[in-house]
């Protein structure tokens, strides 16, 4: 009975498919208490209270199979996504702050490349993820120092529930777009496999009308742009008794890409990379009833090879080899000490090591070391205190960081509030620190304080409606920002130069509504990112109070998604503002809109069998734009394909 | 007699009465002119003079300049007769060449004996006129090139040819050269170069590269060809009036990899070729002739090297060595190094280390002349604290006569953030081009001047080069 009661709850919280999930355990207040305890217990261990948490709704997520981590976030988050191309660099901006600020981690795992800082989103399939959260703004410590724009969190998790064995897809797309991937699962009451295979490659040919390099306009076909990418993940779960469990999960991929040029420039020169990468982890967890205990460790390896040779006999190619390493090793411990007291505590361990053709040494070696405790204290009955300390040497600086949060509803089941304040740090990147020449060993951390604050209303007028908007407003000075500048000698370093003042709006606001065979879902998402220099290095500097780089003012998305029996269709329509690229904002490339549109039906529904053809228009009106300017993104472009899943 | 007399001075009585019954009033006029007015162009000299035609004149014109116009303007008034035998009357209007900023009028009385006219001469000042032109590079990659139109007048236009043609300029612009009445621009990243209509700054044209390469200078060979110099083993040869790459020129094997500033002298140009020295090619047959070195050239040459060429026709090359700057003298005709003026660097420590001494160079040197060509001006570092050590940048000059240079500073240029081009205008007026911190902004052009004031406008993002359009020849 009880077990029964357990599973109408878990159906009933999923029941609500959000695009957009606020994980404020003030929700949960309204289930069963034991859910609550499971849910507080995980609370604690995942993200501090009062920072804003939002999840890729998993209709999108799973109807997104075919693109990138890069177009996923672009189309459906806040966070702003800065790309050379389809299957190109994909960089991100999360609440106007730049790449290296943005930490990405794999099941708890921060896989950020070590020597850059900066991921490239293009290189992560949607079809290994199972879950994506944003954690915004630099709240959450629980990962390390680092993520002081937020995180994106990509997450397995082993579905005992679902019933779905095999799930495989071939999609057929314009400029030569071939992707295929396939996923089989084998379960039993004690352990759980899944095997995922995924393959990708495409000319990336498309036409264009180049205005801007000659006297007259021209059109031209993409160069340079072509890519493939294979991966392959073995999940395996074991249950090795009611409380305690193992789990493994080993990711390979290899990439292999040509590097777009600016449409500004005669193509006479070409550049090749080639992305291999492993990620293994391997992890236990044991759960008694006041007692919650995981280890875990991992090992990241990432190989990078890069070439150029030019259209000329006489001058020679030019190629590097980068390999890093990292090994984690976390240790976690919760204590209940009441129904009102959390404790937690977590230590974790990295070595990092860098084997690179352009450092001042052959191989260099990382050490981080950090304790991280916790507190979430029921203050009131339904008011919630949450802090973390974390102390983190890294190769023998040490740094503290603190955050703390609050959340309370104001109105029961309806409005609620949250806050959070919390100071982090980012440590410069393996390439600041070594790349020769340049590398600066005299660089201090990049630090600073934020501030968010949330409200949350929800409305469920009648039983076929649900209604929920967020706001949230943040606050965050960033000091020590590092550029690279030329030296007196000509020869780029980086350098602490610039403080930064970042702050802004994020709106989502999401309406479900059920009637008859229908199913409506809109969501909207906008955010508002002011992030400006604050301080004036010289008297002239004329960066001062201007915005940043590539850090659009105004970003915008809204979704419509209808359902009707087998039927299904959606409707996108993504705005990204104006967004300057010098910084003193003499220079700026245009706003833009972008309309998707997508149908797909359930064919030959039997028993677990499921045949689902779908299609898909991209960029529907045709329209030009670049996301990074002179960087043309592909026009109009169509996709069909079709899923088997048993 | 009497009847006779009188016929007579019946004649001569009707022939005076018809002709006041031919000439009316209002017929005399300006012919070929719209209104009363014609726009002479202050560059326009005494030895090239306007002609005004007079129509409906019959009688003796006279031509009279308003007496505040005197000094600049002249006029005389010649009568010729036609290919159809009929009288011309002719004003000749002669200006003296005028370099002010605003136009100017003189008002010529025009009289014959029955009507007066006024003809108003506005000679234009080329305040308007666009003296200097600022070459920035632009952040690589992202197509922020620019460049930047100064008037006379001051007034600047950052971005003239984005304004004008509503296109960005392209990547990474090097250098401008002005042949065959056109500008030459080269875009070292777009592997381009932009032809380009001077004063409106419409573009003409494109020479594209098929083949890699990283161009960086321009200059005639003959009257429809030029050379591209360039950082990636070779030479290119266009044509610059039909907009097309003639041929790639491979360097591999010459020892010589990398040419940046190049000037013609006669028939040779001579090549500032990085880390080596100054090489000399023939310009009837670059592509076959020997590459030969420059004997005697001490010192090392750095990329921003400029050769110039002095009144004597004396070639000079800023060169750098070990605790000095060495200025090296070649003679185009010989091939040799004639000269050599050493400056070298006081070290801290030593007598020399006072206040006023150099203490060095730019790592990338920069030297430029003023119209005479007798004179050298070149950027140092002095010293202004000796505790500190701290040293500014300095103006210096040497006399191309004189075998050392003038020890006291031409100009002490205080306040400059990060030098990255300089030039000498035609009357010796300091320009540096600032691109401060090297962040992505726009960088300042700053004239240091003779009271020690520095007037500074913003330009483009990192200045690189000052074109003075009075060498536009």
């Amino acid at each position: 009975m009880r077990r029964f009661t357990y599973i109408s709850i878990l159906l009933l919280i999923f029941a609500f498919d959000a695009m957009a999930q606020n994980v404020n355990s003030v929700k949960k207040f309204t289930l069963d208490s034991a859910m609550i305890r499971e849910n507080r217990l995980n609370k604690i261990n995942e993200v501090t209270v009062g920072t804003r948490v939002s999840n890729v709704n998993s209709v999108i997520l799973k109807g997104s199979q075919t693109k990138s981590l890069s177009e996923l976030l672009s189309d459906n988050t806040m966070v702003y996504i800065k790309s050379l191309g389809q299957g190109a660099l994909a960089t991100s901006s999360f609440r106007g702050t730049s790449s290296g600020h943005t930490q990405v981690n794999w099941n708890g795992i921060n896989i950020n490349p070590v020597m850059s800082g900066s991921f490239d989103f293009s290189q992560i399939p949607v079809f290994f993820a199972d879950n994506v959260t944003l954690f915004h703004g630099s709240g959450h410590l629980k990962n390390g120092t680092g993520a002081l724009g937020g995180s994106i969190n990509i997450n397995n998790r082993a579905d005992w529930k679902d019933s779905t064995r095999f799930n495989a897809f071939a999609e057929i797309g314009s400029y030569d777009t071939y992707t295929t991937a396939a996923s089989i699962k084998f379960l039993n009451k004690k352990s759980l496999f899944r095997t995922r295979l995924y393959y990708q490659q495409s000319e990336n040919n498309y036409r264009y009308l180049n205005k801007v390099f000659k006297k007259e306009a021209f059109y031209e076909y993409r160069k340079e742009a072509k890519y493939k990418f294979a991966g392959i993940m073995q999940e395996g779960y074991f249950k090795l008794s009611d409380n305690s469990n193992i789990y493994t999960n080993l990711w390979v991929q290899s990439g292999s890409r040509r590097l777009p040029q600016p449409i500004i420039v005669n193509i006479t020169q070409h550049e090749k990379q080639e992305d291999s990468g492993l990620k293994y982890l391997i992890g236990y967890n044991f759960r008694s009833n006041k007692h919650d205990f995981s280890v875990k460790g991992a090992y990241l390896l990432n190989i990078l090879d890069y070439d150029k040779w030019f259209d000329n006999d006489y001058f020679p190619n030019e190629s590097s080899h980068n390999l890093s390493q990292t090994v984690h090793i976390i240790c976690d411990y919760l204590y209940d000490y009441s129904s009102k007291l959390n404790l937690n505590a977590a230590l974790k361990y990295t070595h990092d090591f860098v084997n690179a053709t352009n450092f001042s040494k052959t191989t260099v070696n990382r050490n981080v070391i950090s304790l991280q405790t916790g507190v979430l204290w029921n203050l009131f009955s339904h008011i919630i205190i949450n802090g973390h300390m974390m102390l983190e040497v890294n190769d023998n600086r040490y740094t503290p960081t603190f955050s703390a949060g609050i959340s309370s509803p104001i109105i029961k089941g309806i409005l609620s509030a949250k806050a959070n304040w919390s100071y982090n740090y980012k440590f410069p990147s393996m390439n600041d620190l070594y790349w020769q020449p340049g590398g600066n060993s005299a660089l201090l951390p990049e630090k600073g304080f934020s501030y968010d604050a949330t409200l949350t209303f929800i409305q469920k007028s009648k039983e076929h409606i649900y209604f929920k908007s967020e706001i949230t407003g943040y606050l965050m000075n960033i000091n020590n920002w590092i550029m690279w500048l030329p030296t007196m000698n000509w020869y780029w370093e980086p350098r602490n130069v610039k403080n930064v003042l970042s702050y802004g709006l994020e709106v989502l606001t999401e309406c479900n509504i059920v009637f008859n065979s229908y199913k409506v879902k809109l969501g909207v998402n906008y955010t508002y990112s002011p992030s400006i220099n604050r301080d004036k290095n010289f008297e002239e500097d004329d960066t001062y109070h201007k915005q940043l780089p590539y850090v659009p003012l105004h970003k915008a998305n809204a979704r419509l998604a209808v359902d009707y029996g087998k039927l299904s269709f959606s409707y996108q329509i993504c705005y990204t503002g104006k967004r300057y690229t010098s910084e003193d904002e003499s220079y700026s490339t245009v706003a833009y809109t972008i309309h998707d549109a997508e149908l797909k039906y359930d064919m030959f529904t039997k028993k677990h069998f499921k045949l689902t053809p779908k299609l898909r228009v991209n960029n529907l009106f045709n329209a030009f734009y670049e996301s990074t300017q002179y960087y043309p993104m592909p026009l109009r472009n169509i996709s069909g394909s079709i899923m088997i899943t048993f | 007699m009497k009847k006779n007399l009188l016929f007579v001075l019946l004649l001569v009585f009707l022939s005076a009465c018809s002709k006041e019954a031919l000439i009316t009033p209002g017929q005399l006029g300006f012919d070929g002119i719209t209104g009363n007015e014609i726009i002479i162009s202050g560059s326009t000299g005494s030895d090239s003079p306007n002609e005004v035609i007079l129509k409906g004149g019959s009688d003796q014109v006279t031509a009279r300049v308003d007496f505040a116009a005197e000094n600049w303007c002249s006029v005389k008034v010649n009568k010729v007769t036609s290919a159809q035998s009929e009288e011309i009357w002719k004003l000749v209007i002669t200006t003296e060449e005028y370099t002010g900023n605003e136009s100017r009028k003189a008002y010529i009385s025009v009289n014959n004996s029955i009507d007066e006219l006024t003809l108003i001469v506005t000679q234009t000042g080329r305040g308007k006129t666009v003296e200097m032109i600022v070459v920035s590079e632009g952040q690589f990659t992202k197509g922020t090139a620019s460049l930047s139109a100064i008037t006379y007048d001051g007034t600047t236009t950052w971005n003239i040819f984005q304004d004008v043609n509503q296109m960005p300029l392209g990547d990474v612009a090097q250098s401008i050269s002005y042949i065959d009445g056109k500008y030459f621009v080269v875009l070292n990243n777009s592997r381009q170069i932009k032809v380009i209509e001077p004063q409106t700054f419409k573009l003409l044209g494109t020479i594209d590269y098929e083949q890699s390469a990283s161009p960086r200078f321009m200059v005639p060979i003959n009257d429809s060809e030029a050379i591209v110099s360039d950082l990636m083993r070779q030479l290119t040869k266009v044509n610059y009036k039909t907009y097309e790459v003639l041929e790639y020129i491979n360097l591999s094997g010459t020892g010589v990899s990398q040419i940046e500033k190049m000037t013609k002298v006669g028939n040779k140009i001579f090549c500032a070729a990085l880390g080596k020295g100054v090489v000399v090619l023939d310009s009837d047959n670059i592509s076959n002739s020997p590459m030969r070195f420059v004997e005697g050239f001490t010192g090392n040459i750095m990329k921003t090297a400029k050769m110039i060429l002095d009144k004597n026709n004396k070639l000079w090359v800023f060169a750098t060595a070990s605790g000095k700057t060495v200025l090296n003298c070649i003679d185009p005709a010989t091939e040799k190094v004639v000269k050599t003026v050493e400056i070298p660097y006081a070290k801290a420590e030593s007598e020399d280390y006072v206040v006023g001494c150099i203490t060095g160079t730019s790592g990338y040197n920069r030297m430029d002349t003023d119209r005479t060509r007798g004179k050298l001006y070149f950027y140092m570092t002095m010293l202004v604290n000796v505790e500190r050590k701290t040293a500014i940048g300095a103006i210096f000059t040497l006399d191309v006569d004189k075998d050392a240079i003038d020890p006291i500073p031409y100009r002490e240029l205080p306040g400059l953030g990060m030098m990255y081009g300089m030039g000498i205008s035609p009357d010796g007026d300091v320009y540096l081009c600032d691109c401060l911190n090297y962040t992505a902004q726009r960088g300042f052009l700053r004239k240091y001047k003779a009271d020690g004031s520095v007037e500074s406008k913003r330009v483009g993002i990192y200045p690189r080069m000052v074109h003075f359009t009075e060498y536009d020849k």
